[in-house]
């Protein structure tokens, strides 16, 4: 676990995107920051399952109760709350973990300008957090069936510092979705190849 | 309330009840019509202005109210103080009052449009709820009115309250209508109409002559209740086009001059199921409730239809159609504006911050036990009284009140959940106490029956509510702490009964079934009851003592249980079934009833005992069922089985029958949306036929080996429980076997030997009659 | 608001569904054995739940053995059972 993530996270916005909102990656992440101190997680898509985090921190031979009690989250189901959410947070020196982001952004209960509006709002939190602290953010495309959403995703990526693809997906689909464009990856053992990055799901 | 009018002087006195209440469209304000003591239905006019509040920081709020000073729909501006539920301090508000209802929709819009940030409140409140908050009305209440001559209203007051357990209820018109077919099915050649205890059938042509008849009844009968089958999706919107096309006045509505209020078809989430709602067709004046789109019209008719409005203040036409969630929120607002609490337009709150330890502590759901699988005799069901619901009001669970330790007493006022709940849990204790006491004739019975039905739905909703999204007083933490309470409640009635020397033998999130030999009389359970009442502040009762009852494995692997799936026989030979065939929504009638007629068999044994001397009949019952249908004796409906689609069906991949038979209407141009249902035939060679296309299938086409297996399956799972499994019954169907099996009493299993002659004996004592005995008889 | 944490009966698949290679690698009689094991396991599927422990698979071991502890009281009682017997025999 140790070789996937850097010794120090940078002050900045990550921004990590895959199937899932990358939420593999990002609970291994949590894990790996909760055994160093604490970690501040917002999670907009009910994605922190924390057994995974728990198995993880065992792994590595450290007490997952000790770990876990490190790791403070609050959840949002709706985009007022991811705004409320973090206008009410105190500053903080340590990291910042942000599931799934868009996900109540993605929900068309409320009307399009609406979200862009929150989600403007939101941005603009997130980076005056990350000039203190990291802050990383997982998200995911929007569904087919809301395609004009995606603006969403667009405005996210526009602000993101650096952007990593977490692929989750068998071999012979690599080719296909590879993105046009090569991807960040602030990490000492990253290229900036996609290819490099992609994680294969085994079994 | 009082309204100094003008335009008459001479003033009368009504007493009655509201019939409906709607906005003036030709004045500002509202309509009531109300149901006269003489019976009379009377239309009444009264001025309604409607408020809404603004905050925000002060230089914006100052700007707006620059902005509305000058604005074309006249608002009365105010400062004041609010509480808002979620923040501590008052808020500071900008008070909006505009003479009408559409006139502040509009506003409440525009101000929206311009300033997005500001937090709205009692923006979004329906016009009957604020009605209701300011005059303590609710529908099918009994009012006193003073009004002048022209209908202007000057005084309403309500004479009861919708916790009465016995009000005096107004004799209503009810008028019933319906085409002579599905019109999905096939096209309707007439319309169905009784009312005033006369039948009608008026063929649908010529119109002319259809429109004419009906306007006629209409005017004649004047009926507050439309009651119809498909009125909502298909009647009302034909009708109306139908009278207009051909230029003929017809008065659906009893409000003259006034709209009819459609809403289009939604597919929505509920508790994690697609939920299907059809188009809405609503009246004005008159109710028009649509039996095939009413939510529970099959769990408690109109008399639950109404009750439901009643508790909630919702219009009697919205609490027909809308999910008992809308209804927990209505009665949550109310109290709300009656408490001078500040209704949010949308919730901003989201969780206060929890450890990931915490998170997993607390993010759990009631307990699910597995129950010990077979056959139990003697065992006594007990349940919490509207458990979740209850904890709420004890330990004062509400977004806004401190959490209390696992069911215990807070001293702080009571929060607004509980305040909303308390009656209407105290309601359906009184009922609940009423039923036991009640003679069966008694006519109380079934109304009783029909609105405590209501009351379930609404308090089983209320605590998921808790937990909702966009619940406006939801908050995650209050829903934890109410499945923490239940949890804990459950254990301590588990440790309860075991200090009483019972075995537990299974337990589901707030019911028990328990057993101690000896003891299968109601009396032999009050010490435990009360006990268990002691040690958790809840109340329980028992549900029955079962003679016995049988939990069924998974269908799966037969060494897994499933805690709901269980059949059982009380003392008074009711029987319960849950999660079988016999009461799934999706079966085919033919085998649900073959289910139950084996279940209704075996019921008629006294004691578990007796049981073995009832399976050669149970046999008889299965193989008669089955050669019914080898014979084609069986109708096609009763082989209709009903899947429910929970995507559009191209995004489908595996395309399964309910998927093909929705695809086969697709091409006709009948389209299903997610959360309905599509009823469908097995055809040989694997087809499908949706039963609504056009065109009766060719019963020689029947799928018969597929009814089979569904058949035995469903028959297997009546005659596990007792010892014999699905094999030896396929190998006995097969026939010419001796069946040799344990009869599997826990207490002393039993060598039963079935020799074919036995069932065949059955066969003729059950269908034949005693005296045919000697007739040979060939089954197929 | 969905849940985050999965159910205990999500977790417990999930757990089952992680022994699938050892499972598939054992001999046909002892991947029987394992079957009988997990299942008694999830006879206590509630009480699981009710524990909240960080790592559910120490409470299914715990389950596991539980269960294999009646058999053996069982099996003992019943020895000795059939001891009485024989000497009432002898």
């Amino acid at each position: 676990m140790n070789a996937l993530f850097p010794a120090q996270l940078p002050n900045q916005l990550l921004l990590v995107m895959g199937e899932h909102a990358a939420s593999h990656w990002m609970l291994e992440l949590a894990a790996w920051l909760s055994m160093q101190g604490p970690v501040r997680v917002l999670d907009g898509g009910n994605r922190f399952n924390a057994y995974p985090v728990a198995q993880s921190i065992r792994r590595q031979n450290y007490d997952p109760r000790l770990a876990l009690g490190r790791i403070r989250l609050s959840r949002a189901f709706t985009c007022y709350q991811v705004h409320a959410l973090l206008t009410e947070w105190p500053v903080v020196q340590h990291a910042t973990l942000v599931f799934d982001l868009l996900a109540t952004f993605y929900d068309e209960s409320v009307n399009l300008p609406e979200s862009q509006r929150l989600l403007r709002k939101v941005l603009w939190q997130l980076e005056q957090l990350s000039k203190l602290a990291p802050v990383v953010v997982s998200t995911r495309m929007p569904a087919t069936i809301c395609a004009e959403r995606m603006l969403l995703f667009e405005m996210l990526k526009e602000r993101a510092g650096s952007f990593r693809l977490e692929l989750e997906m068998q071999p012979q689909d690599v080719v296909t979705i590879a993105p046009s464009q090569p991807t960040l990856l602030p990490f000492p053992e990253g290229s900036t190849t996609a290819k490099s990055i992609i994680r294969r799901k085994y079994g | 309330m009082k309204w100094n009018g003008c335009a008459s002087n001479v003033m009368q006195t009504i007493n009655g009840w509201l019939l409906d209440l709607f906005e003036d469209t030709q004045a500002a304000g509202v309509v009531l019509w109300v149901l006269t003591d003489e019976g009379k239905r009377v239309r009444l006019h009264q001025p309604f202005p409607i408020r809404f509040s603004l905050s925000g920081p002060a230089k914006v709020l100052r700007q707006v109210w620059r902005f509305l000073k000058s604005h074309a729909s006249q608002p009365q501006l105010s400062r004041r103080e609010g509480r808002d539920l979620f923040h501590p301090e008052p808020v500071d508000l900008l008070v909006v009052e505009v003479a009408s209802f559409s006139l502040q929709q509009r506003l409440f819009r525009e101000l929206l449009d311009r300033y997005p940030d500001l937090l709205y409140y009692d923006a979004d409140v329906s016009l009957p709820l604020r009605y209701a908050a300011k005059t303590d009305s609710f529908p099918l209440c009994r009012c006193e009115i003073t009004c002048f001559e022209s209908g202007l209203m000057h005084q309403f007051i309500v004479r009861d309250s919708p916790w009465e357990l016995d009000p005096q209820a107004p004799a209503l018109t009810i008028m019933n209508l319906e085409p002579d077919c599905d019109p999905l099915h096939a096209s309707p050649q007439a319309l169905l109409v009784s009312v005033a205890g006369v039948n009608y059938r008026l063929s649908l042509h010529p119109a002319r002559a259809l429109l004419i008849n009906l306007q006629a009844l209409l005017k004649r009968h004047d009926p507050d209740v439309l009651l119809t089958r498909w009125g909502d999706t298909w009647l009302l919107p034909f009708l109306v086009q139908l009278a207009e096309k051909n230029e003929i006045t017809l008065a659906l509505n009893r409000e003259p001059g006034h709209g009819f209020l459609q809403r289009p078809e939604r597919s929505y989430f509920s508790y994690g199921q697609i939920m299907y709602s059809g188009q809405q067709f609503h009246l004005f004046g008159r109710w028009h409730i649509d039996r095939q789109n009413a939510m529970f019209w099959t769990d408690f008719g109109l008399d639950g239809i109404i009750e439901m409005a009643r508790v909630t203040s919702q219009p009697v036409q919205v609490a027909a159609r809308t999910s008992p969630g809308t209804g927990i929120s209505s009665m949550q607002v109310l109290t709300a504006l009656r408490n001078n609490i500040l209704v949010p337009w949308h919730k901003q709150q989201g969780e206060r911050p929890k450890t990931a330890l915490e998170l997993i502590e607390s993010d759990l759901g009631g307990l699910v036990y597995q129950p010990l699988v077979g056959l139990h005799r003697d065992v006594g069901a007990i349940d919490f009284i509207s458990m979740y619901p209850a904890i709420m009001v004890r330990c004062n669970i509400s977004p806004e009140t401190n959490k209390t330790g696992l069911l215990e007493t807070g001293d702080e006022p009571a929060g607004l959940i509980p305040l909303t709940l308390e009656p209407l849990l105290k309601k359906r204790v009184a009922l609940k106490q009423r039923a036991a006491n009640l003679p069966n004739w008694d006519p109380r019975r079934k109304l009783d029956k029909a609105r405590s039905g209501a009351h379930k739905w609404l308090l089983v909703t209320c605590f998921g509510y808790l937990g909702y999204k966009n619940a406006r007083f939801g908050r995650i933490e209050a829903h934890e702490a109410v499945t923490a309470g239940g949890r804990e409640a459950l254990l301590r009635a588990k440790e309860a009964s075991e200090d009483m020397g019972f075995q537990v033998l299974h337990m589901y999130v707030d019911g028990l079934w328990i057993y101690q030999a000896g003891k299968n009389q109601p009396q032999d359970f009050v010490p435990l009851l009360d006990e268990i009442a002691r040690r958790t502040g809840l109340a329980i009762a028992l549900d029955g003592v079962y003679r016995w009852v049988a939990f069924l494995p998974s269908r799966v692997n037969a060494r897994v249980p499933v805690p709901n799936r269980y059949f059982g026989v009380f003392q008074d030979g009711s029987l319960k079934v849950r999660g079988l065939e016999a009461r799934r929504r999706d079966s085919a009638p033919w085998v649900a009833r073959m289910q139950m007629d084996l279940l209704e068999y075996l019921a008629q044994a006294e004691d578990a005992d007796q049981l073995p001397d009832y399976i050669p009949g149970a046999m008889a019952i299965l193989r008669r069922h089955l050669a019914n249908l080898q014979a084609g004796r069986v109708p096609l409906e009763d082989l209709l089985v009903a899947l429910r689609l929970s995507r559009e069906p191209q995004e489908y991949t595996v395309k399964t029958a309910g998927v093909r038979a929705a695809m086969q209407l697709q091409e006709i141009g009948k389209s299903l949306r997610p959360g309905q249902r599509v009823r469908l035939l097995y055809l040989r060679g694997g087809q499908v036929q949706a039963w609504d296309m056009p065109g009766k299938p060719d019963a020689r086409c029947i799928d018969l080996g597929r009814y089979y297996e569904l058949a035995v399956r469903a028959a297997s799972a009546v005659f596990y429980p007792l010892g014999l499994s699905e094999d030896e019954l396929r190998a006995w169907l097969k026939g010419g076997i001796q069946l040799c099996f344990q009869f599997a009493l826990p207490a002393g299993k039993r060598q039963i030997l079935l020799p074919p002659s036995s069932e065949e004996q059955a066969w003729q004592t059950l269908f034949l009659g005693v005296k045919t005995g000697k007739q040979e008889l060939v089954i197929g | 608001m969905g849940r985050t944490i999965p159910s205990i009966t999500q977790v417990f698949m999930h757990e089952e569904q992680s022994l699938s290679r050892f499972r598939r690698a054992l001999r046909r009689s002892d991947q029987l054995a394992l079957d009988e094991l997990l299942s008694s396991a999830r006879q206590h599927i509630a009480a699981a739940a009710y524990a909240t422990h960080v790592l559910p698979m120490e409470t299914f071991l715990v389950a596991m053995i539980l269960e294999e502890h009646k058999e053996v009281r069982r099996l003992r009682d019943e020895v000795e059972r059939l001891r009485q017997q024989c000497d009432a025999n002898d």
